[in-house]
């Protein structure tokens, strides 16, 4: 019995965290977004990258695609944010998110054929 | 008169909804200003604003906005005025006007090309004959 009933509480949705850098640099300011591939933009998840670190809590399990949007860096020498534009090939394009806790780490640049930032 | 269906099919206004704070500069939802969320609203094809009444953390891109997604109002102030997701309180969908001043409803249910395609005045598509 009581291992059913730990069973039946076992998480059914997501959790997808860590960090966000640009050029080894962490990420002030974005949004990392996650598009479900089947279309059904109901079960999209968003949430705000604040300075280097983010955290996606109940994500329905399924493929998502990955969208890192207004990415921005601010440093010491210069506090005001500067935009950057990650390149492509630099970050998954689509991860499938399964129930419990996923780690996934951002290392961003503009990438091989990336527009300058 | 009848026009093109061209004309026909694209969105002139669609419903947008205001924010709890217009003091601190975000103008989604006012009348007659010329800016994504206030007089425009802008679809993106392919990311963010995909179709109406979803508004996640990020979701509206607008200068000065304030990034409320626990009311719906998801928006990012980093990217620029650029778009801005219809949104209405009726449940199932908002009323959008036609370019020949007709009115319709947008179900939420609008696959995204659909929904895009209603945006955009030249591209010779139309969003078909369903807006659900």
């Amino acid at each position: 019995m009581w291992l059913l009933l730990l069973v039946g509480c076992a998480p059914q949705r997501g959790t997808l965290e860590r960090r966000v850098t640009y050029d080894e640099v962490p990420v002030s300011d974005g949004h990392v977004m996650l598009f479900p591939t089947d279309g059904n933009y109901r079960n999209a998840s968003s949430l705000r990258i604040v300075d280097g670190w983010y955290r996606i809590e109940g994500i329905i399990p399924g493929e998502r695609r990955v969208s890192l949007e207004n990415l921005g860096i601010r440093s010491a020498s210069s506090p005001e944010l500067t935009r950057v534009a990650a390149g492509p090939d630099t970050y998954p394009a689509t991860i499938v998110v399964a129930p419990g806790k996923l780690t996934l780490d951002f290392s961003l640049g503009r990438g091989g054929d990336g527009p300058a930032p | 008169m009848v026009l093109p269906p061209i004309k026909r099919q694209v969105a002139a206004v669609l419903e947008p909804t205001a924010g709890q704070e217009h003091s601190g500069g975000d103008l989604r939802g006012t009348w007659a200003l010329g800016v994504p969320g206030a007089s425009i609203i802008a679809a993106s094809g392919r990311n963010d604003s995909p179709v109406p009444n979803i508004s996640l953390s990020g979701w509206d891109d607008v200068q000065n906005c304030s990034d409320d997604p626990q009311n719906g109002m998801g928006c990012s102030n980093q990217g620029g005025s650029g778009q801005v997701t219809a949104k209405s309180r009726h449940p199932g969908g908002v009323q959008a006007v036609l370019c020949d001043g007709s009115v319709v409803w947008v179900g939420d249910s609008i696959s995204p090309l659909n929904y895009y395609r209603i945006h955009c005045p030249n591209d010779g598509l139309g969003g078909g004959d369903r807006y659900e």
